[in-house]
């Protein structure tokens, strides 16, 4: 058998963990009908050309999604409403076309920044939402009084 | 008759001097032979050696026990003396401290009643004078809170009056800065590639 890939169009987090959570379920022998099992266990038999599901080739698939997952950087991306799917894909092929596969994008939801988005790198947290537009204009108009 | 009398008495005395001399030389000869005869006798008899040393010895022994009764009692009383003289030495110097103590603890205690009277007389006047201090200041505090509140409010009132318009334009405008009240997902789109070269930077790139 050849190199297991993953599918680059898998970049978001909890795409990845649910594709290995399923798998792990396969291997347990708690095999799905096929119209349970998910569009990304799918894509990943497609793309590697895999036509029979043995226990030797779950193996393989989970050791190539475990890898994918281990020592990627995770980038969260939070919004005060939840993306629809199309948003999240749109993101997800932004850093897939200027990362690579290196970088792995994770959603969540935080009604509390009211709007916009916070996008957390490893390293840095860059915050585009209403709450701390507010804070700023707050503090501005604090300065305007004050003057 | 006269010249027999005076020649008898010369020849008399002569005659007794004689005798005298004789009698010296015998005795010194008596004495002589007594001490040669001892000499001999400690020479030549070692009994009678023992029996003189012994007697020395008792002699001495008996001379050496007068005299050590006599030391130790006179060394006794020295003791004794020195004994005594330590005991009220020492209990002078007790009677002494004991007065000196108390006499150092009345002032103390004397002084220390002093001090508390005069610290919670000081206490309470500092108390008084700290919440008179307090008061005023709480009150001055007021005052200044009290006028900064109304010229903040003037000053809005102001601002709202001749200002309003622009004022909140800019507040809202900087609340909004960048904000675009649109679909979240170009607005993250545009946020990630005005950020671009910082992403890029720090993820790498394949």
């Amino acid at each position: 058998m050849s190199k297991i890939v993953v599918p680059s169009s898998i970049a978001t987090l909890e795409r990845l963990k649910y594709l290995a959570v399923e798998l792990d379920m396969m291997e347990a022998g708690r095999k799905p009908a096929r119209r349970d099992v998910s569009a990304d266990f799918l894509l990943l038999l497609d793309e590697n050309a895999i036509d029979k599901v043995t226990r030797d080739v779950l193996a393989a698939l989970r050791a190539s999604v475990a890898a994918a997952l281990k020592g990627r950087q995770i980038v969260r991306i939070t919004t005060a409403l939840p993306l629809e799917a199309s948003g999240e894909q749109a993101v997800a092929k932004w850093f897939r076309a200027q990362i690579g596969s290196k970088a792995l994008v994770s959603f969540r939801t935080d009604a509390q920044i009211l709007g916009g988005v916070i996008i957390q790198t490893p390293a840095h947290r860059y915050d585009f939402s209403l709450l701390s537009g507010l804070a700023d204009g707050r503090t501005k108009l604090v300065e305007m009084v004050s003057a | 008759m006269g010249f027999d009398a005076r020649w008898l008495g010369i020849i008399g005395s002569f005659a007794v001097a004689l005798l005298a001399l004789y009698m010296m030389l015998r005795e010194r000869n008596w004495e002589q032979q007594r001490f040669r005869k001892e000499l001999k006798q400690a020479v030549l008899q070692p009994d009678f050696v023992a029996a003189l040393r012994k007697e020395l010895e008792k002699d001495v022994q008996k001379h050496i026990t007068a005299s050590m009764g006599l030391l130790t009692k006179e060394v006794n009383q020295v003791v004794g003396a020195v004994k005594q003289r330590t005991i009220d030495g020492v209990d002078a110097a007790l009677k002494e401290n004991r007065t000196m103590l108390d006499k150092a603890t009345q002032e103390e205690i004397a002084a220390l009643a002093t001090l508390v009277t005069s610290s919670s007389s000081t206490l309470r006047q500092s108390i008084q004078a700290l919440e008179t201090n307090v008061q005023a200041t709480h009150a001055e505090y007021e005052s200044v809170l009290s006028d900064y509140r109304s010229q903040v409010v003037e000053r809005v009132k102001h601002l709202v009056d001749e200002r309003a318009a622009d004022t909140l334009a800019t507040y809202l405008q900087s609340s909004l800065s960048g904000l675009e009240l649109g679909d979240q997902q170009d607005l993250i789109l545009a946020r990630l590639d005005a950020n671009k070269a910082a992403f890029i930077e720090e993820l790498g790139h394949e």
